[in-house]
């Protein structure tokens, strides 16, 4: 018996063995891209296109693995535990790394990981009925401003990326709005065409998708394909952008983040996937891993500042 | 109606036909599998749609969505374990026919009732999609808030003997229901400071932990003290005549019409039409008091109902671009990825793919029948294994189950404490189903409250409720169906007292 569990031992010892040593031919078996929203979001779809764009040029399988729950922070939290050997990877947007961590105690937080690089970037549009009695922003305000707490936004969650945008705006104008959590944006849609609810920001996305029109982005910049103000345009000078990054968890080996960050910047860089995600109204964003890391350390903070702001804790 | 022949003509070529056959029958094994259910089933093929022709990658997707509606029966019926979360109805009937030896009927039952509930909600769908999506916009809150009232009131018609015990059951699931954050403070609630817990419970792992776990430990108590019984029967997949039907037609239609327009409100899904359509059966069916020791009438309801979500969830999202379930939602990305629009323009600027969608889903809802025998030959071949190690290839399936529902390991230790919870309490003698409903229509039930009340805001509750003819409606059914049992008392009372 005791033979037999020294063997057993050895054998362990040897694979361990072999998968420590196993790094120079990376990669070497497929690799995991965790995405902690559920298939065919607007999280999960330009994931996929990134990945099997990568697992073309990696020559190794890369598997969209959905791991869905709380906002995405459980999720994000395996990317952070996993093992930082380069197989298992994430696919992560601004709310579950920049927002959540504030909200609650979360078992990762700013430093738990290694930005790959950027995927996509897109301004938060404001989103309002068409059927709406006002056409355009300054309309809105005014009529918002007489009836206070009688217009009703509806949120995808409690200080989240459809909440914090809207918090903002109407501390900048001095309105008052009341706000409906709901559990997906097409819940939220349905009560916005039976005229239940006036309000969303989302993604731009939607705008196509949904009978909607864009108020306002919140953004400093113009985007082409968005014919609406942006936050410069209406003096409210904060940047609302939904970013998605491809990231791994801390410590993973220099030469291991070296073939993932060449692949994911010749992806990114590529007409096709420039294709892929404007079909799906996100832009392609590329930036290199330490810009990114540096970006995100202040996109983290300047959203905790925001949140504490709006929700005054 | 050239618009019809020629989207039948393009579903039927070879390549679309092949796509559907090919979905129906991945969708039937996906959804068979415990745990894996539609949603799974569809991202599994999601990737291989996006080379694909739209009208193909539509074929392929509705066919797994059909499939796997189907396919979590078969398990249900045959092993007693819910493949899908909508099937866990099924199984409180179609178990104990399987044991008593007519599983292959019980199956029968199961796939003719999906076929009609299906094709029901597909013809529901084809005639009147814009006019019903617009009155099932009028459900906002309070009236979903009615509606899933009124679901759980079947709590108390499938409790059985002792109304406490279910009660209590019920009471279990709702507040199992609660595990998690809340959707509106974003507060932790009945984690006990797991982390691991704040993504809630997961409906398929408590499913498949009280029906298939607890079965499983169940079994094998009764293994030590009983000789080795002759596991269940193999049996053939036997269609039931029409003439079986007869008294059954208006149970069958009902059902479908609940399944449909279930499925076409955003945000409930085919478990909870299921329950409300098996909790409908038994209050109305003449053989109500047979229902759990395998009575036809059950299966019926659950199993039409649940189908007939398919076509009533793609009302909306066909009508208004607004997906009545997270399968359908994921069909709409597809859309996107194909470069059409999804929203109200889709029929006016995309005919062809809007009929192409109404042809293939009745096309697969017709082949759901030879893969429905087909996979449940494949159960038979798993059937013929000796108990014990059927009983151990159970437990590890809902284990792989349950993990791969959410991809959250944590969800495995859901998965076998209910198991073990839920024998126990069997064993006290507590239904199972009361829990499963508290726990599907409770966090529809908890968000309607929430809402209902930020809503209201100033107004009073009664100046709040009047405004909603639907919402007063629901509330008086539901008022209705918990006070007949003590009216019907109160009658007979009187009339035996005339009689002296």
């Amino acid at each position: 018996m005791n033979s037999l569990f020294k063997k057993m031992g050895l054998a362990l010892a040897c694979t361990l063995l072999a998968a420590g040593t196993a790094f120079a031919a990376y990669p070497e078996r497929p690799i995991t891209m965790i995405v902690p929203f559920g298939a065919g979001g607007s999280n999960d779809l330009p994931a996929r296109v990134l990945a099997g764009m990568m697992e073309k040029k990696l020559g190794q399988p890369v598997v969209v693995q959905n791991v869905v729950g709380a906002g995405g922070t459980q999720g994000t939290t395996q990317i952070a535990q996993a093992r930082p050997d380069g197989y298992t990877i994430g696919f992560d947007p601004t709310g579950a790394l920049c927002l959540q961590p504030h909200m609650k105690k979360l078992p990762y937080g700013v430093d738990s990981f290694q930005f790959i690089g950027m995927a996509t970037q897109q301004p938060v549009v404001l989103m309002t009925s068409k059927k709406a009695p006002w056409k355009n922003i300054d309309e809105m305000v005014e009529m918002v401003r007489k009836a206070p707490g009688k217009y009703i936004v509806g949120i995808s969650g409690k200080g989240n990326m459809s909440h914090v945008p809207v918090l903002a705006l109407a501390k900048h104008y001095g309105l008052k709005f009341r706000y409906v959590p709901y559990r997906s944006t097409p819940e939220i849609m349905k009560e916005m065409a039976a005229d239940r609810l006036q309000f969303h920001a989302d993604m731009p996305v939607a705008l196509s998708q949904y009978e909607v029109y864009g108020l306002v982005q919140f953004s400093d910049k113009k985007v082409d394909n968005l014919p609406m103000p942006n936050s410069a345009d209406i003096g409210l000078n904060k940047n609302f952008i939904m970013w998605q990054a491809c990231i791994a968890p801390k410590g993973i080996p220099a030469d291991v983040l070296k073939v993932l960050v060449d692949t994911m910047r010749e992806v990114v860089n590529s007409p096709e996937y420039a294709d892929a995600v404007r079909k799906m109204s996100m832009n392609p964003w590329w930036m290199e891993p330490e810009q990114a890391q540096t970006f995100y350390a202040s996109e983290f903070a300047s959203y905790g500042e925001a949140l504490k702001e709006a929700l005054g804790n | 109606m050239d618009m019809i022949f020629s989207a039948f003509a393009e579903v039927l070529s070879p390549i679309p036909l092949l796509m559907n056959l090919m979905g129906v029958m991945v969708g039937m094994i996906i959804g068979a599998l415990p745990g894996l259910g539609s949603v799974v089933a569809i991202s599994i093929c999601l990737p291989f749609t996006f080379g694909m022709q739209p009208l193909q990658a539509m074929a392929l997707l509705l066919g797994v969505y059909c499939g796997s509606n189907c396919g979590g029966s078969v398990a249900a019926v045959l092993i007693n374990t819910p493949g899908t979360p909508q099937a866990a109805a099924t199984s409180i009937d179609g178990y104990p026919m399987a044991r008593m030896g007519k599983g292959g009927e019980a199956i029968g039952w199961a796939l003719a009732s999906s076929i009609f509930g299906g094709l029901f909600s597909c013809a529901v769908l084809v005639v009147a999609a814009p006019t019903v999506a617009s009155f099932a916009l009028q459900f906002g809150p309070l009236e979903t808030f009615g509606l899933i009232l009124m679901g759980l009131t079947c709590i108390s018609s499938v409790s059985g003997k002792n109304q406490l015990k279910g009660l209590t059951a019920g009471v279990i699931g709702l507040l199992l229901a609660c595990v998690g954050m809340s959707p509106f403070t974003a507060d932790a609630r009945f984690t006990f400071g797991f982390y691991a817990l704040d993504g809630g419970m997961d409906t398929v792992a408590v499913i498949v932990g009280v029906f298939a776990i607890s079965e499983v430990i169940d079994r094998s108590e009764r293994m030590l003290h009983e000789a080795q019984g002759s596991a269940l029967k193999v049996d053939k997949l036997k269609l039931p005549h029409i003439s079986a039907y007869k008294s059954r037609m208006w149970n069958l239609i009902k059902s479908s019409i609940i399944g449909t327009f279930v499925g076409i409100l955003p945000g409930t899904g085919a478990t909870t039409a299921a329950f409300i359509a098996y909790g409908e059966a038994k209050r109305s069916s003449p053989r109500s008091d047979k229902f759990g020791t395998g009575e036809p009438d059950s299966i019926i309801a659950a199993e039409s109902s649940n189908n007939a979500v398919t076509g009533g969830a793609l009302v909306p999202s066909l009508a208004l671009g607004i997906p009545g379930d997270p399968v359908t939602a994921i069909m709409l990305a597809t859309f996107i990825l194909h470069g059409i629009t999804p929203g109200v323009r889709l029929m006016v600027d995309n005919p062809g793919i809007v009929y192409g969608i109404f042809v293939a889903l009745a096309v697969a809802n017709v082949l759901m029948w030879p893969c429905c025998c087909a996979t449940t030959r494949i159960f038979n071949v798993l059937l013929k294994t000796p108990e014990p190690i059927l009983m151990g290839l159970i437990t590890v399936l809902c284990v792989l189950g349950s993990y791969g529902s959410r991809g959250n390991i944590n969800d495995v230790a859901v998965t076998i404490g209910a198991g073990i919870v839920a024998y126990l309490l069997r064993r006290c003698g507590f239904p199972m189903p009361p829990v499963v409903i508290g726990l599907v229509l409770g966090q529809q039930f908890e968000m309607s409250i929430g809402q209902m009340t930020l809503y209201k805001a100033d107004l009073g509750w009664w100046e709040y409720i009047s405004q909603s003819p639907i919402a007063l409606c629901l509330f008086a059914v539901t008022a209705l169906i918990l006070c007949m049992p003590l009216l019907r008392r109160l009658g007979k009372r009187s009339k035996t007292s005339v009689g002296a």
